[in-house]
Formats: structure tokens, C-alpha cells, sequence
């Protein structure tokens, strides 16, 4: 019986740092080998405290927690900002540097540590043996298990896994994705310290030894075991491996030292094994879905979605309960004379005149005065590659302005150079006459002016909805204080954030999909879903890279009619793209780039009449 | 002075060491851009099966040391073909990350190696004297045999490797793949070969230096986390693009800092100097970032 007492309370502790652990590795995708280091900060601060200061139990495990709290914040800091094989360096390095100095340290006791911090007095009350610790730890083991639910399963939980999945795409939608991981690293590196100085107190003692990189990989194998992302998974993950050991030694009979080999033998050949076959681990990852139940439990099993405008009321009327597409009533039906328009522009190659026939002249886009962005003597050279060389530049507000050229014209660079994701050589960027020269690539998004990406960058292992809901700026939850102190704020806040992702997906007439996740989409539903995830950041000036680029000719007309609506729901638009059939059906104005510069401006009739142009573009 | 002198030429020594360890880490994860922190499992590995042969089985030194560096070198090849590849074509299926499933794996390789061999020699370190260490003393400067072999064997390795791939065909092929595996792949090179390759060469000079250790300290199952540690810090510092000969530089410059850094602080602190130093260069990193050659975070080379 005792034993059974033991063991559940090794349990316990472990599921701490399991559950911390995930937070940081499954949700974050942080890999960390620290985690067992910190269980040392905590603990041998607790220790230090209690047995060469007389602390007692509770102040002493409350520093215990913040120094351990501030010590992984500040070690995650210096890698952030680079890829994250610096992070999994550091984390090596940590946890070498306490393993050396809590051997060398005399004042720590070396290699023996140090012995009897105190007993476990909460307001007077003594928890002394294994039997009257349970409770105790049940409880502090739920509270822990809330406090990572709710950070894992929240809107910061949700940024997080975004971030694993695409850190930069996650910053083109305006979160400041350092800021999530110093605030992760630090949190769970805080219940890290918590368990290890409950650790410390349980056996009365703190060696160098109970924090081995082992123990570091016992606990990594917790969380993997269990499933990465979720959040049972790391408690049954620790039940199975802390009970291994006194089956190992009891039942299989192999002796106490025996036994760890076995089973950490066990442990290695598992974490190998499941990487090779089943990464995911036991549990799969949780998804929001529940975000839809709403719609599905709607009394009629329809639901009204405010329209996207401004504010003017108007509701549009969404059948949720068939799969039927929303955007069925809107796709655009292609007159026989479009579509030989369409088919004469595509064979632009052919020098015909019928490029130009029947399409209405530019300048019936509503001009509007306004500048949304002004570039000047944007320039950048990589090596002696001069991919951008003294561009000049005008969005207008509300308008869809495109770029065209050769590849290798500079376009793609120059969004990002406009959003900071790639560093100028010289020129200035004006967004709405304010200069975003000097931001970082989230804080420009958060001024207002988001990129998509050529490549699409959707963040493949979360469902479509939440990568929409990534995109929703300003969500109460994905601050850890309002998550803890104001809970209803967040409530409201989450439930606008669905409305809103959902008005957005209604949008772009990828309702039907919102619990698909977004690896399994067609790549035109992708690229719908990225459009989605951009006008969700409510930014108003929107750069679009290739947006019709790889896919169906079908799911150009939808894309086609999306973008033509943007202006009306006051979106500034510039777009870069290589279908030239697209861009006439948009009927915008161009400029040519070629070579890193402006070669002129006009609309799309007039620079491909132009044969100069037309060479460089085609080479014909 | 004297001290000054006998830190120095410790931390000659020392540097040497781990630039050879950060000379062979880079190779492989600079090359393959796998995140072999296994390499602690062919670092004891090699020395236990070196171990095994002179003493189990009773073959004579030089062949158990050339039987240590071969079933090292096969180990790691051997990772690399039967688990590193097959998550990196998974990930690579699947467009997912493969570094943390492959720096996880290599986890599972670490502590399944370290307690196999704790079940089958336990973890009392052991005597593994390969040669017999006799003391040097030139004035008041103290040093073994095996310092100077250790200075000796780190160099001609570091400089035969450099030569070797800069020289030799299969070298220039190495580079190819490390530049761009598919690239190399439409000129006719198979990178899959070349991570073996590569993998092999490594893991035969992580033996190397665990050897050289062994023979110094005694062989210890868990001898291979601190290794690790200075390969990564030289390899990073040094940047995973350089030359072998300029990443040597590099660690035996950090030898030297840790060192000589015992002349003013105690000398257990040592790493944390070398801890030191690898923050505050990753705090002035991002200035000269494009220097550096990261691992490709996704399945950019998808050897399968």
C-alpha cells in the first residue's frame, strides 16, 4: 500500500513537469532538454532556502517558482529571435551548466546536495508521509492541469501551435511571436521550478543527480508517449513511466539498479520507435471544434452571420446544417463571352488584338484619391543580385493595384520589404502617410498592411477555422493575466473572435470546411482559406502573393470574385500575380516590374500592347 | 608565469579536442541537417566496443582500437539509414518538421545506448589504457603522452578531413549536398550515400576523441553529454558552413578562454565561461545572421 502511495505521488510530480513540458514542446514546439534543469533551479532554491535560511514550506516554493520562472525566460531570450535549433542549443547547454555547477558549487553541497529543508506546513497544518502528501499533491496536480488546459486550449494556445507550425506566418498576421515564447518558456519553466521544489521537499533532499539529462529525456518521453499537444496524454504518459520502474523491479524481478537500465533501455527504444512510426504518440492533438458546436445546435440549424461591411447591419443568412456551400448563390457564372475573353488573353503569346476587345477601359475603377502606401527608392541587392533596385510606389486606397513581370522581377521581395520581413538596403515605406520603416514584420501587420505568401503557409496541423482565428487581432485570450483574472472578458471576446473567423471564411465561401484541417484542403481552398486568414486580421491594405498561382481554373473565378468585393469592404489591395487572364477579368492597373524596377504603369491592355514589354514578359 | 603557461598549454590540449569535436559534429549536422545529439551514443559507444574486443575478447590493442573506431563509424551510419531517414521522408510526406522528431529519436539513441551499457558494465568508470601515460615536464610546465597525442591525433584529423574535401572527388561531393542535396542529386550524386558517408566519417572521429578521453579519465557510460555540449558550442560559434581547419580555430580559442579563464576564476566554472561566451555571441548574432548557415527547418532535403 505504501508503495501504491509512493508511486502515485512520483506520479504526480512527473505529470507537472509532463504537463508543463507539453505546453512548451507539444503546443509550442520548443523542444527542450532544460526541463529537468529547472526542476534543479526550483528545487535547489527551495533547498537553499529552506535548510540555510529556515524558510518555511510555502515562501520558500513560491520563489522557488518565480526565480525559476525569470530563469527560463531570460535563458529563452537570446535564441528567440533565430531558428530553433538555437533553443534546443541552449536548452543543451542549460542543462549542462547546472548539472556542472550543482556538482561543483561546495555552498550546494556538491555532489551529495543538501539534506532536510523542512517539513511540507501549510498554515500550520504538517503534511509529513507519503499518506497525508497525496492529497496534497492531488491537489496542487489539478491546479496545474487547469492552468496549463487553459493556456494550452485558449486563443494563447492556439497562437503557440500556429507558431510551431509557421513562425513567420504567424507574425505576417500581426502576433509577436517572441513575446509568445518568452511568456511560454518562462510559464512552464515556473511550474518546472514549482514541481522540482515539491520534488525536493517530498524526499527531504536535492542532489545533482534526481535532475540528469535522463530524467530530462524520461520526461521528454512522457510527453511524446502521451501525444504531443495533448494535454492527458501527458498524465497518462506519466503514469505509464513512473509505474514502469517498480513493475520493472517488482513484478520482472530485476533489482533496483537493473531496473533503471531496463527501463530506460525501454524508454530510448520507445521514443525511437514512435518517431519513426507514430510521432503524434498515443493521443492525437485536440481541436476546436468545439467552436462549431454552436452552429450546429442552432435551433433551425441556421445561423446569421453579420455581413462584412461596415457596420451597416446587413445580415447574411448561412445554411450550417448541410454541407451545402455557402458560396454555391455567389459563384460567379461564366458568360460564353467571357470565357472567350478569357481564352484570348490567356493566349496572349499570339500578338492578337483580341487582348484588348471587349474589355472596359480601367479607369471605370472608382478612383479615390487617397494614398494607402507610398514607397520611395526602395532598393536591395542580395550579393550581386540586384533584386530590387530603386522601386517607387502608390497604392491607392481602396483600389487593387498588381504587379506583373518576368520571374526574378523583384515582386515577391518587394512585399517583403514592405512588411520588414526582409531588410532594405535604402528607401522609405509610408503606410497611410505614417512611416513603417523601422517596425518589425508583426508590428506592421498590426499597423494595417498583412501579406499572404506565395507558398501559401497555412498552418497545416490546425483546422481551418483556427487558422482564421489566428488571424483575428486583439483576442483578450491570448494574454495569460486576462486568461487567470478575467475569464469572462475572454469568453466574450473568444465568442466574437468565431463570429468574426466565421464571417470571413463565409467570405471567401469556405463555411463548409471551417473543421477540416488545413493539410488536407485542395490547394485552391488553401489559398481561399489564406485570403480568409489575411482579411481577418482587419488589416486594410492587403498584399497577396500570386493568390491564383497552381491552381484549378475553377477556383480562379471564385478567388477572382473575392478579391473584386475587397475595395467595397474597404480594403486597400496590391497583388502579385502571373495569370494574365485573372488579371483581366479584375480589370486593374499594373505596373511592370522587370529586373528590380518600374518599367511603367498602366493598365494590363496597354503594357501588353506594348511589344517591349511583352518581350521581356514572354520573350516573344 | 607559470601558470599562465601550464593554462595554456592545457587549454592547447583542451581546444584541440573540442575543435575536433566541433569539426565532426558540424560535418554532420552541417551536411546532413539532422540533429545528431546521438553522437554521444558513438562517442561511448566506439570506446566500449574497443573495450570489449581487448578485453572480452581478448584481441590484441591496436586491432580492439581499430574494431572501436569501425563500429562506431557503422553505428552511425547506421542511425542515419534506419532512423534519421525514414522520419525525415516521413516528415517530409507529410510537409511537417523533422527536426524535433529527429533530435527526439536521437534522444531515445542516447539513453538507449548509455544504459546498455550500464546493464552490461555497469556505471564504475573503467581502466582503458591504450597507452601507457608517462609524464612530459618541460621546466615547470606539466603535460602527459597522451596531451601530446591528443594535440597530434585532433590536428592530422581535422587536416585530413579538410583535405579530403577539398581534394577528392567524393569531398567535393559532400559539398555539393551540403549546399543543396537536390541540386547535387540532378549532377548525379546520391545524397542518401553521402549522409551515410558522412555519418560514417563523424561517428569514427567522435571515437576518436572518446577514446583519446577514455584512455586519459577511464571510459564511463555517461562520458558523452560534455562532448555534446562543446560540439555544439564550437560548431555554432564557428558557424556549420566553415571549413574544418577554421572551426578548429575556433574551438581551440575557446579551449584557451576556458583555460586561461582558471587563472582569475575557480576552475569549475569553466563552462560556465564557455556558457558565457555562447550567449553573449548568440545575443550579437542576428548582426551578422546571413553569415550563418542554419539548419533548413523543412523537408528541404528529403533523402528517402
Amino acid at each position: 500500500m505504501g508503495e501504491v502511495v509512493n508511486t502515485s505521488n512520483q506520479i504526480l510530480l512527473f505529470a507537472m513537469f509532463a504537463l508543463s513540458l507539453n505546453l512548451l514542446m507539444g503546443y509550442a514546439g520548443q523542444a527542450s532538454l532544460a526541463h529537468a534543469a529547472f526542476g534543479a533551479v526550483g528545487g535547489y532554491t527551495a533547498a537553499v532556502l529552506g535548510v540555510n535560511h529556515g524558510w518555511g514550506f510555502v515562501p520558500a516554493v513560491l520563489v522557488a517558482i518565480v526565480v525559476t520562472g525569470l530563469v527560463g525566460a531570460l535563458v529563452s531570450v537570446p535564441a528567440l529571435r533565430l531558428p530553433e535549433q538555437y533553443l534546443i542549443l541552449l536548452t543543451i547547454a542549460v542543462a549542462f551548466i547546472v548539472s556542472s555547477l550543482t556538482q561543483s558549487i561546495s555552498q550546494l553541497g556538491g555532489q551529495y546536495g543538501l539534506q532536510s529543508p523542512g517539513a511540507i506546513t501549510i498554515f500550520g497544518h504538517d503534511f509529513i508521509t507519503p499518506e497525508q502528501i497525496l492529497p496534497l499533491f492531488i491537489a496542487i496536480g489539478v491546479v496545474v492541469f487547469v492552468l496549463c488546459w487553459r493556456m494550452g486550449e485558449s486563443a494563447f494556445g492556439r497562437v503557440l501551435r500556429s507558431l510551431r507550425e509557421d513562425d513567420a506566418a504567424t507574425r505576417a498576421l500581426g502576433k509577436n511571436t517572441v513575446r509568445f515564447k518568452v511568456v511560454v518558456f518562462g510559464a512552464t519553466s515556473a511550474i518546472a521550478g514549482l514541481a522540482g521544489a515539491l520534488f525536493v521537499y517530498y524526499y527531504q533532499q536535492v542532489s545533482p543527480g534526481q535532475w540528469t539529462v535522463q530524467v530530462a529525456i524520461s520526461m521528454i518521453a512522457m510527453v511524446v508517449l502521451g501525444g504531443i499537444g495533448n494535454l492527458i496524454g501527458s498524465v497518462i504518459g506519466a503514469i505509464v513511466i513512473v509505474s514502469s520502474t517498480p513493475i520493472l523491479e517488482k513484478w520482472v524481478d530485476l533489482g533496483a539498479s537493473k531496473a533503471t537500465f531496463a527501463r530506460l533501455m525501454i524508454y530510448g527504444v520507445a521514443l525511437i520507435l514512435l518517431m519513426m512510426f507514430r510521432p503524434e504518440g498515443m493521443l492525437k492533438e485536440r481541436h476546436s471544434r468545439h467552436e462549431l458546436r454552436g452552429i450546429r445546435t442552432e435551433p433551425a440549424g441556421r445561423i446569421a452571420i453579420a455581413a462584412a461591411s461596415d457596420g451597416d447591419g446587413d445580415e447574411a443568412t448561412v445554411d450550417a446544417a448541410t454541407p451545402a456551400p455557402a458560396y454555391s448563390g455567389r459563384s460567379v457564372s461564366i458568360a460564353p463571352a467571357e470565357v472567350a475573353q478569357v481564352a484570348a488573353t490567356a493566349g496572349v503569346r499570339q500578338p492578337s488584338p483580341g487582348v484588348t476587345r471587349g474589355s472596359p477601359d480601367v479607369t471605370a475603377v472608382r478612383p479615390s484619391g487617397a494614398i494607402a502606401l507610398e514607397v520611395r527608392g526602395m532598393r536591395k541587392h542580395f550579393g550581386g543580385i540586384k533584386a530590387v533596385n530603386g522601386v517607387d510606389l502608390d497604392l491607392p486606397e481602396h483600389e487593387v493595384t498588381a504587379l506583373i513581370g518576368p520571374n526574378g522581377a523583384g515582386k515577391s521581395t518587394l512585399f517583403g520589404l514592405f512588411t520588414g520581413f526582409i531588410a532594405k538596403d535604402a528607401g522609405t515605406v509610408e503606410l497611410h502617410g505614417r512611416s513603417v520603416d523601422r517596425l518589425s514584420p508583426d508590428a506592421v501587420a498590426r499597423r494595417g498592411m498583412v501579406r499572404s505568401f506565395q507558398d501559401v503557409r497555412l498552418f497545416t496541423r490546425l483546422t481551418v477555422l483556427e487558422n482564421v482565428l489566428v488571424g483575428v487581432p486583439h483576442q483578450a485570450g491570448e494574454s495569460l493575466l486576462n486568461l487567470f483574472v478575467r475569464p469572462l472578458a475572454v469568453r466574450r471576446s473568444d465568442r466574437e473572435t468565431r463570429d468574426e473567423a466565421l464571417r470571413h471564411l463565409e467570405t471567401v465561401g469556405m463555411l463548409d470546411k471551417a473543421g477540416v484541417m488545413a493539410a488536407d484542403l485542395a490547394h485552391g481552398e488553401q489559398k481561399l482559406v489564406a485570403i480568409a486568414r489575411v482579411l481577418a486580421t482587419g488589416a486594410d491594405l492587403l498584399l497577396l502573393d500570386e493568390p491564383t498561382s497552381g491552381i484549378d481554373p475553377a477556383w480562379v473565378d471564385r478567388i477572382a470574385d473575392t478579391i473584386r468585393r475587397l475595395p467595397e469592404l474597404g480594403k486597400t489591395v496590391c497583388i502579385v500575380e502571373h495569370n494574365l487572364a485573372f488579371l483581366e477579368r479584375l480589370q486593374v492597373p499594373c505596373y511592370f516590374l522587370e529586373a528590380g524596377a518600374v518599367r511603367r504603369k498602366g493598365s494590363l491592355r496597354d503594357l501588353m500592347a506594348d511589344d517591349e514589354l511583352r518581350h521581356a514578359y514572354f520573350g516573344v | 608565469m607559470t601558470d599562465f603557461l601550464q593554462q595554456f598549454v592545457i587549454g592547447i590540449v583542451f581546444g584541440s579536442r573540442i575543435g575536433l569535436i566541433g569539426v565532426s559534429f558540424a560535418l554532420i549536422i552541417g551536411v546532413t541537417q539532422r540533429f545528431h545529439v546521438a553522437y554521444t551514443a558513438t562517442y561511448v559507444g566506439g570506446v566500449y566496443a574497443g573495450y570489449w574486443a581487448y578485453n572480452d575478447i581478448g584481441l590484441p590493442m591496436g586491432l580492439s582500437v581499430v574494431i572501436g573506431l569501425l563500429f562506431a563509424g557503422v553505428f552511425g551510419a547506421l542511425i542515419e539509414a534506419t532512423v534519421y531517414r525514414r522520419i525525415a521522408a516521413r516528415a517530409a510526406r507529410r510537409g511537417t518538421d523533422q527536426l524535433i522528431p529527429i533530435f527526439i529519436a536521437a534522444l531515445g539513441v542516447t539513453i538507449l545506448v548509455q544504459n546498455l551499457i550500464s546493464w552490461i558494465w555497469n556505471t564504475q568508470p573503467l581502466a582503458f589504457d591504450v597507452i601507457p601515460l608517462s609524464p612530459i615536464t618541460w621546466g615547470d610546465i606539466y603535460l602527459t603522452n597522451l596531451d601530446v597525442l591528443t594535440v597530434i591525433a585532433s590536428w592530422v584529423a581535422v587536416i585530413a578531413l579538410a583535405a579530403f574535401l577539398r581534394y577528392t572527388r567524393l569531398g567535393s561531393s559532400v559539398g555539393a549536398v551540403r549546399v543543396n542535396a537536390d541540386m547535387a542529386r540532378v549532377v548525379g550524386v546520391n545524397p542518401a550515400r553521402i549522409f551515410v558517408l558522412v555519418f560514417f566519417v563523424g561517428s569514427v572521429m567522435s571515437a576518436v576523441l572518446g577514446m583519446l578521453e577514455a584512455n586519459g579519465t577511464g571510459a564511463d557510460p555517461s562520458m558523452g553529454l560534455t562532448p555534446v555540449f562543446y560540439g555544439f558550442v564550437v560548431a555554432f560559434v564557428a558557424g556549420l558552413d566553415r571549413s574544418p581547419i577554421r572551426m578548429a580555430v575556433v574551438g581551440l580559442v575557446i579551449g584557451l578562454v576556458q583555460s586561461l579563464s582558471a587563472l582569475w576564476i575557480s576552475i569549475q566554472y569553466g563552462p560556465a565561461v564557455v556558457f558565457t561566451i555562447l550567449l553573449v555571441y548568440l545575443i550579437l548574432l542576428p548582426t551578422n545572421f546571413r553569415r550563418i548557415v542554419a539548419i533548413r527547418r523543412r523537408g528541404a532535403v528529403t533523402v528517402a
